[in-house]
């Protein structure tokens, strides 16, 4: 049977490398590739699901048309780019390009996703988005303080002898953290878990808070007061490495463990102990989660966090550090993430970048000079992943044409006029990178695309045909259709770094050139400073926030004032936090209607506190409506004592027919800092449905 | 030395990728796995922790499964020690996963027999783990060759048993008490209950009606047998022959694979199940044969032995529900087999002696029984008929005929006490238990819940 080397793309810490069987053209096992030491044990289990997922029955695999009763008939692809050619001529001729929507998201990685920015371009432009929904707020906090996003290897915080799983749950959204997590626990290390959630990974810490969500900032500043107090600053490190300390010490003179205890809603005790715990045991690894930086004030949290690490001196060395997006395989950008997220300075006309991403349906509905007419989606479903799913469904609604590439229905599929069949991993070459471990590895072509199935460079190219755009200009843009095309095509990137080609990517994940193990570990900072910036300029000119990390409520919290709502008040309309984290069963919205993990996790519910159920008159199963003024959604409740009060939790990427999307209740805002999603400042109520 | 499955409770993460790995290499479809995780304290009561254990078999010394198998369709891999089951010659009769503690051989209904972890033996054969645990994307689960002296199966949700499990359970290091940690900020939310109940493997009267029909008619078969033979009551050949047939029906219709049903017989060196279907048949044909034949010598001939074969088949009608009987000895209970074979006996021979011993000592025990259980809570209107009816049918109705009437019982008051033993028949049903996992966790569950501190303790910091 013959065995291939390829890699999971999935927008998933683990990028896992691969090792799949194939047998008569069907991928009959996957196992891991051990060359890949971050994942070295096994694939997960929607690793393991591809199995199911490339021959699922429910993949497209032609051309589908909306029928004017609202369902989809099969169509020849000559048919499908007629179609797609006329509308695109017609509303340039009559609008312009940039009545046009390109939205790519994150469904999969790839470096031959850049095919669909050069199609736009050639064609003369289109208006695509700025801002990114998963992570800008924590790697523009992280570039501010430290000058890049560069981590330590993942194998590394097995040498940590304190470990900070800060508002992250390992188990389910990265499990091949937990292994080394449990080689440094076995080694005698302490673990401490921050999560407003009894998750699977709180239940085998040491320490475990449980904040109030947003209240992460006021954790840090105080656990900062504290090493302080305990004489826990590493003195040589600050005095050598760190802009504005005495100002940050300053700040935070104030700022105790009792007035964060009263804050985040935990015993004093607890702040403390984390307080002590980093002034005192070192090397210490923070590992910061992503839905902690979804808030109002999360820019000034993840600042106030990496604080700690500078302030003990844990940067630069063996098992300490912060552990939140290694960027060091992301070679092929010219620019790099969190700056590819912002507008451009100066706009070039052709591509005009002027949609949040967090705010997708509201500012859809707000272009003007052109207003949009026509949207073209892949690699994503806004429907029901972006904030205010109501808002995104009237924006595509109000459209003209809307095309969707995809391998599934989605529920953005689903409100298109034509549906493309989108390829799977396994059906065309690419080369991707990974933002936990440093890896290149070759996500190789192992299987036929089935059906009609075309891969989008090739659906690109036939366009172009169509459109009158000369082979000459797409020549070195897109790749041919033919496999050599392809690989040439990538060799052609890959040769501009020592060491890298196809041949050596298809034995295993390969590091990046210039891969640092221990990131940071010369001590120099690529900050304007060239230190880790405590005090940030640039922060404060960019942003308008305060050069120094500080604690304000988020925006909309239980104790904060937003949208004529009175806080604290008998009547306070929506007095719980939605929280709206990810589960090991799926990648957001992928992969959860597969039998196989149907099978574990059938249907949504709400996660809700006996306390807060039993004020309501909810019992374990009730079906409830969860809702605020943006949407509702309908489950049952799930009794939940290890949840903190005050907060209820659907695990989000439900289709809407399953009845769990739980951005019809989020909101479209985004963070202080970097054009992110701030959809996790989300306030319901919660009622026993009728 | 012997291959074992090596599970870490402390690195599994209960992501179940190890079932699908299960189903995936032994092509199980997306439906179906051989393995299962199940979690101890699913619903996160404070104060008690939360952990996973994957199972699937664990290739036992001494398999329940293989010598509760009446079809011989279990062998063993002498190169892996696999247990492995034959679906070929497996007739889909469950009573091997009545046997199994650990819940491996499951039935697969689309194919009428039982399916089970083979230990990957394929993959071992050529030096590789078995799937699951090579794919154990955190190293929990493993596979490895250890002595006798390594092999541990002590933990929470583990039923205890001394068939020797093929599998070492590392303990449960658990350093903070997790649930504990924040309750003096929260309340408990005690008044409100939460639904505890694992998916327990169950014997469901709705499954097993004709297997409980079935072993009344044995039973009934019995008594009518012997009270003709005593010469005390003349039964009717095609009677006899009519009701035989149908309980041989009902046996089939219980089967995954009846046309296999003959292979039931061959475990008859150690199955209860093969000797109840021999004695089952003999009887049946004995006495036929007995019933109908002129010749007194060749009557008596058959119907002694048949009596005979009758009496191994009650007995071994009561052994088979031996595993899943939780209480006392199944042969002891109040609608046990063969004290209701004998108790009818009594009744349709007319002999006051067997009767009233027999009867009084069932009175008796399901008296006490009852009175154990209590009847409360809602249905309990319904329970209280169904005491009443079945001392009423079973007892008082024959007793009164008997002292009225005299013997031989008229027909009306033998159908009363046959009823009155099918309600009990049924209680004992209900009360049936399959040993698993999954009722473990139960029972641990609820030994941990009431050793909880009744006050919440002060906010847990870091356990030295
Ligand atoms: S989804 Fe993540 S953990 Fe699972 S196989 Fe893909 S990269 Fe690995
Ligand atoms: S694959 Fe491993 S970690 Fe996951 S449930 Fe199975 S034993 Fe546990």
């Amino acid at each position: 049977m013959p065995v291939y080397t390829t890699a999971c793309p999935r927008n998933c810490y683990s990028t896992c490398g691969m090792r799949v069987h194939v047998e008569d053209g069907e991928i009959r096992r996957i196992e891991p590739h051990t060359g890949n030491r971050a994942t070295p044990e096994g694939v997960c289990l929607k690793g393991l699901s591809y199995v199911e997922r490339v021959r699922s029955p429910d993949r497209i695999l032609e051309p589908l048309r909306r029928t004017a009763t609202g369902s989809y008939t099969s169509i020849e692809w000559s048919e499908a780019l007629d179609l797609i050619a006329t509308h695109l001529l017609r509303i340039r001729a009559e609008s312009g390009p940039q009545s046009i929507l390109y939205y790519a998201a994150s469904g999969t990685k790839g470096l031959l996703n850049g095919a669909g920015a050069e199609f736009w371009r050639l064609f003369g432009g289109c208006t695509t988005t700025y801002g990114d929904l998963c992570w800008p707020a924590g790697l523009e906090a992280t570039r501010l303080t430290l000058g890049d996003n560069r981590n330590n290897a993942p194998w590394d915080i097995a040498n940590a002898r304190l470990i900070v799983l800060w508002g992250k749950n390992p188990a389910e959204t990265n499990i091949h953290q937990m292994p080394f997590v449990q080689q440094a626990r076995e080694a005698g290390a302490t673990v401490v878990v921050i999560d407003p959630r009894r998750t699977e990974t709180a239940e085998s810490a040491d320490l475990w808070l449980r904040p109030r969500p947003g209240t992460d900032g006021a954790i840090a500043l105080a656990a900062a007061n504290e090493i302080i107090r305990l004489g826990g600053v590493d003195d040589q490190f600050v005095r050598d490495h760190v802009l504005g300390y005495d100002e940050f010490e300053a700040r935070v003179a104030s700022l105790s463990p009792a007035w964060a205890a009263e804050i985040a809603e935990i015993p004093e005790v607890q702040v403390r102990e984390l307080g002590r715990l980093l002034a005192e045991v070192r090397p210490a690894t923070i590992s910061a989660g992503f839905g902690m930086q979804r808030y109002t004030n999360s820019g000034q949290t993840m600042r106030a966090i990496l604080a700690l690490l500078a302030v003990t001196g844990n940067l630069g060395r063996p098992g300490a550090g912060w552990v939140y997006a290694n960027l060091q395989s992301a070679i092929f950008d010219e620019v790099k993430d969190p700056l590819a997220f912002f507008p451009p300075e100066r706009p070039d006309g052709v591509m005009r970048v002027s949609i949040s991403t967090a705010r997708l349906g509201h500012d859809m509905l707000a272009q003007r000079d052109p207003p949009l007419r026509m949207a073209w989606v892949e690699r994503g479903n806004p429907v029901t992943q972006n904030p205010e799913t109501n808002r995104v469904l009237e924006a595509f609604r109000a459209l003209e044409f809307r095309v969707v590439v995809d391998q599934f229905l989605t529920d953005t599929a689903r409100e298109a006029d034509l549906v493309l069949p989108a390829k799977s991993m396994f059906e065309q070459t690419d080369v991707i990178g990974a933002y936990w471990h440093p890896y290149l590895q070759l996500r190789q072509k192992v299987i036929e695309p089935p059906g009609a199935v075309k891969p989008e460079t090739e659906i690109y190219r036939l366009l172009a045909e169509r459109l009158g755009i000369p082979d000459e200009a797409i020549a070195n843009r897109i790749p041919g259709p033919t496999d050599e095309e392809v690989e040439a095509f990538l060799e052609e990137r890959l040769a501009r770094f020592d060491g890298l080609s196809l041949e050596r990517l298809r034995e295993g994940p390969v590091l990046p050139p210039d891969h640092e193990e221990v990131a940071f570990a010369d001590l120099r900072f690529p900050t304007p400073s060239g230190r880790v910036e405590l005090r940030s300029e640039e922060a404060q000119r960019r942003w308008g926030i305060d050069p120094l990390p500080l604690y304000h409520e988020s925006l909309e919290s239980t104790r904060g004032e937003h949208a004529g709502r009175r806080v604290g008040a008998p009547d306070d309309p929506y007095p719980l936090y939605l929280m709206t984290p990810n589960t090991k069963n799926r990648i957001h919205s992928q992969f959860g209607n597969l039998r196989m993990i149907r099978r574990l996790d059938p249907a949504p519910a709400v996660h809700i506190h006996p306390d807060d159920a039993e004020r309501r008159g909810i019992a374990d199963g009730t079906p409830v409506r969860v809702y605020n003024d943006r949407g509702e959604l309908r489950l049952p409740a799930r009794l939940d004592p290890g949840l903190k009060s005050g907060c209820v939790s659907v695990t989000n990427g439900w289709w809407i027919s399953d009845g769990g999307t739980v951005n019809f209740c989020s909101a479209g805002r985004e963070t202080d800092i970097g054009f992110g999603a701030a959809f996790h400042d989300n306030l319901v109520e919660v009622e026993p449905s009728v | 030395m012997r291959g074992a499955f090596v599970f870490d409770p402390n690195r599994c993460t209960g992501c179940s990728a190890c079932e699908l790995a299960c189903s995936i290499e032994n092509q199980l479809g997306t439906d179906r796995s051989w393995r299962s995780v199940l979690s101890f304290n699913e619903r996160g009561i404070p104060g008690v922790p939360v952990f996973h254990l994957s199972l699937a078999c664990n290739h036992c010394e001494t398999a329940a499964c293989m010598e509760a198998c009446p079809a011989l369709a279990y062998e063993r891999d002498p190169a892996t020690g696999a247990v492995l089951i034959r679906q070929d010659a497996c007739i889909g009769c469950r009573y091997c996963s009545w046997a199994c503690p650990y819940g491996a051989p499951r039935f697969e209904s689309d194919r009428g027999v039982m399916g089970k972890c083979t230990f990957c033996s394929h993959r071992l054969a050529d030096g590789r783990k078995p799937a699951c645990a090579a794919l154990c994307p955190t190293g929990a689960l493993d596979y490895e060759t250890l002595d006798e002296d390594q092999l541990l199966a002590q933990i929470d949700g583990m039923p205890r048993t001394q068939l020797g499990p093929s599998i070492r359970i590392l303990p449960l290091e658990r350093r903070s008490t997790a649930g504990l940690t924040n309750a003096v900020t929260t309340g408990s939310g005690a008044g409100v209950p939460l639904d505890v109940t694992p998916h327990e493997p169950r014997i469901e009267l709705a499954g097993e009606w004709s297997l409980a029909v079935f072993t009344l008619l044995l039973a009934v078969l019995f008594g009518l047998l012997a009270a003709d033979t005593v010469g005390t009551r003349a039964v009717s050949p095609l009677l006899f022959a009519t009701i035989s047939a149908l309980a041989a029906g009902l046996s089939l219709a219980h089967l995954g694979r009846p046309a296999r049903a003959w292979r039931a017989v061959l475990g008859i060196r150690r199955s209860p199940v093969s000797r109840e279907v021999l004695g089952f048949g003999l009887m049946a044909s004995l006495g036929t044969l007995a019933l109908s034949a002129s010749e007194a010598t060749v009557s008596a001939a058959a119907a002694w032995p048949g009596l005979a074969a009758g009496l191994v088949a009650l007995v071994s009608a009561d052994r088979v529900y031996g595993p899943v009987h939780h209480d006392g000895s199944p042969v002891l209970h109040s609608a046990g087999v063969l004290l209701t074979g004998l108790y009818l006996a009594g009744l349709m021979a007319g002999s006051a002696g067997m009767a009233l011993l027999i009867g009084g000592g069932k009175l008796v025990r399901y008296v006490r029984r009852t009175r154990q259980a209590g009847v409360s809570g809602p249905g309990a209107a319904i329970r209280r008929l169904a005491v009443a009816s079945r001392v009423g049918l079973g007892f008082v109705v024959p007793a009164a005929a008997w002292v009225i009437g005299g013997t031989p019982l008229t027909f009306w008051a033998l159908v009363a006490a046959v009823l009155g033993e099918a309600i009990d028949r049924t209680e004992f049903y209900s009360e049936l238990e399959i040993v698993s996992p999954a009722r473990q966790q139960r029972l641990d569950l609820d030994e941990r819940l009431a050793e909880l501190p009744s006050s919440p303790p002060a906010p847990a910091l870091i356990q030295s």
